[in-house]
């Protein structure tokens, strides 16, 4: 299937007092036409500025990118200002973790969808009135001809989310960026909006790139997965591969961490120390200090090594037999 | 009498709110009672507005109640006051969601531990010193870390500090409060591996309150699940996955996201809808009638009582004996 976004050797640096720190390393991302692809990672591993970069909603003054995001035959990061701000909203989109403050609390939730509308499309008033109504239908809010009169504090938080994947899919973008959704939500809502995201995606196409601390909202949404850790891509495969059988050692780790149902007050696997600062990156494998598998080869960067349509950053991938989410688990 | 009974128990609990510029008042915990035994971790689990930590702020004292009892240990702690009830408090500590915020950032770990051993007149200088070098061993910190302030370590870190300050006075009940709720995965493994280590060694009571199924599943023997201020559900924590008699329950199963490969995963169940209501205005019967597939009639009109099901379960569901309710999907 043809690419929707195909993000190639991203790199974002930011500017700080004790000099230019690099947050993203060399990331490159694919994403097809109605498929979901999630990344993956704990705080601090550089997703949400992988989105906010590909976006170009970094502030300029104090961040550089290089590499390419291309949204068909247009590189996001190469277009000028304003041809950006014309794509953002029209071919692109982005929702966010806690969307009472990504919408605007001074205006009706059906004003803040007709902007959209309109800074993209020539339409009458009437029309974008009756196309935020429609869509409003279509992300399941309740009651949309009078809901387009609330403000957003009069809304659920669930219902906030649903507005706000309106607001970005109205335009019907190619590629929707989901930075952590649901992670605000309620379980059971969370599980509507992720059965939405996945039921939007399916019928208009949308490439959606969802980004996630929980490996258990990748397993119910997405087909492949990207690992993260501390700026750089360390894993990426099909979910059921990753969840199987894991090649790097950290995606591995993330999995061993989260407490199941069959291991009931068994100790968990608790990946030991934390994230190195963006000022003291390990030359090598960065994830090689908290490793329990590394060795001395491991002092030497790895590169991003791919085979079989995964691709996994760790030398010694061949040799290890990692854990995955089905061990110690009844076939 | 100590050693006999629950330790605590709640029978009744209700705590009300005023609402600004309405005559009505919330009713965030409305006529909740449990127990939770010697050296039981208890798990209480619910979705946003259930009333899950306004219960634990009402066990700390902390929270005004407006009906009900609390009792520890056969004294009831909502008559005590002033010194009476600040020599029992003691025997209850709370740990928080927030572990930033929970900690003094002008302080440092040894100011942090020692207050409650200062505030509780105990032992000399030198011996509480040496009791936050103990405390600090048990949370699996090492004695470096007596003069580093707060700012300076990671969330894993203070939360340790936080349960290391929690346990200065030998509480015999330990309220955490979505304690593992703001940490990452691999943090969040270390922090739930120690309390499971510290229950075992101390033996001590735990009411363990989350949002999170999988976590409090991992750790409570018996959970209670919460809906706008009431309990839906009282369970030994195997049959209430396995086999939950709450329709609630079997909804907060389905939507659990699993991380699992899709060979070893069943489909979500479908039923999953709505938003709780607010519980400023809570529906009418069963409060859960509007989000119920099962729901019927009967279920509008009548309240259901937390009532017990052959089997051990506390249930408040008209319909309980005749519904065959889908366990954690496997």
């Amino acid at each position: 299937m043809a690419a929707a976004l195909e993000v190639r050797n991203l790199s974002v640096y930011f500017q700080t007092p004790e000099g230019e720190v690099q947050a993203v390393r060399d990331l490159s991302l694919t994403v097809a036409a109605g498929e979901i692809v999630g990344l993956v990672g704990e705080s601090g591993s550089g997703k949400s500025v992988t989105a906010l970069a590909i976006m170009g909603l970094l502030p300029p003054s104090v961040s550089r990118t290089s590499g390419s995001a291309l949204l068909g035959d247009r590189d996001l990061l190469a277009l000028a200002p304003d041809r950006l701000v014309k794509a953002r909203g029209r071919d692109i989109s982005m929702i966010f973790q806690e969307p009472m403050t990504a919408l605007d609390p001074l205006f009706r939730i059906g004003d803040q969808i007709t902007e959209t509308v309109r800074a993209h499309h020539r339409v009458s008033r009437r029309a974008a009135a009756d196309r935020a109504i429609r869509i409003l239908t279509d992300v399941g809010l309740p009651d949309p001809a009078a809901r387009v009169r609330a403000y957003p504090h009069q809304l659920s938080g669930g219902m906030r989310q649903r507005v706000m994947i309106a607001i970005a899919l109205v335009s019907e973008p190619a590629v929707l960026i989901a930075d952590e959704p649901t992670t605000s939500l309620d379980v059971t809502v969370q599980a509507q909006i992720l059965g939405l995201l996945a039921e939007l995606s399916r019928a208009h196409g949308t490439a959606v790139v969802l980004i996630t601390h929980d490996l258990g909202v990748v397993a119910e949404t997405c087909s492949r997965v990207h690992t993260m850790y501390a700026g750089e891509i360390v894993e990426e495969c099909s979910v059921d591969e990753a969840l199987l059988a894991p090649k790097h050692p950290y995606t591995s780790g993330l999995i061993q961490a989260i407490p199941r149902a069959e291991k009931r007050r068994q100790p968990l696997y608790s990946i030991p120390g934390r994230v190195p600062p963006l000022t003291a990156m390990p030359s090598g494998c960065r994830f090689e200090p908290r490793c329990e598998h590394a060795s001395e080869s491991c002092r030497a960067a790895q590169p991003l090594e791919r085979r079989d349509g995964r691709a996994v950053r760790c030398g010694r991938h061949g040799e290890l037999t990692l854990p995955g989410a089905a061990s110690g688990v009844d076939q | 009498m100590p050693g006999r009974g629950p330790l605590l128990s709640a029978s009744g609990l209700e705590v009300h709110f005023k609402l600004p510029g309405e005559s009505g008042r919330l009713r965030a915990v409305d006529g909740v009672s449990f127990e939770i035994g010697r050296s039981e971790i208890f798990g209480l689990i619910g979705e946003s507005g259930s009333g899950k930590s306004t219960i634990a702020r009402a066990i700390m004292c902390l929270e005004p109640i407006n009906g009900g009892q609390v009792t520890l240990d056969g004294t009831r702690l909502d008559q005590l006051r002033g010194k009476a009830l600040r020599r029992q408090r003691r025997r209850v500590q709370m740990v928080f969601q927030d572990p930033h915020e929970s900690l003094d950032p002008r302080m440092t770990v040894r100011q942090a531990i020692e207050e409650p051993l200062r505030l509780g007149r105990t032992g000399s200088r030198a011996a509480r010193r040496a009791r936050v070098v103990d405390l600090l061993n048990r949370v699996g910190l090492d004695e470096s870390y007596v003069g580093r302030m707060a700012y300076t370590m990671s969330g894993g870190q203070k939360q340790r500090v936080n349960i290391a300050r929690a346990l200065a006075l030998e509480p015999e009940l330990l309220v955490c409060d979505e304690a593992v709720s703001a940490l990452d995965v691999s943090v969040r493994a270390g922090i739930i591996n120690l309390l499971t280590s510290l229950q075992r060694e101390l033996q001590i009571s735990v009411l363990f309150i989350s949002h999170d199924l999988g976590v409090v599943a991992h750790l409570a023997d018996r959970i209670g699940v919460l809906y706008l201020g009431r309990l839906a559900e009282v369970s030994e924590t195997e049959s209430l996955s396995a086999r939950p008699r709450h329709p609630y329950t079997e909804m907060l199963l389905a939507a659990e996201p699993q991380p699992r490969p899709s060979s070893h995963r069943a489909a979500r169940a479908p039923s999953i809808s709505g938003e709780a209501p607010s519980a400023a205005r809570p529906p009418s019967g069963c409060r859960f009638r509007t989000r119920c597939r099962y729901a019927q009639e009967r279920c509008v009109q009548e309240e259901p009582a937390l009532r017990p099901l052959e089997g051990g379960a506390l249930v408040a569901c008209h319909r309980a004996e005749e519904l065959e309710l889908t366990g954690r999907r496997a």
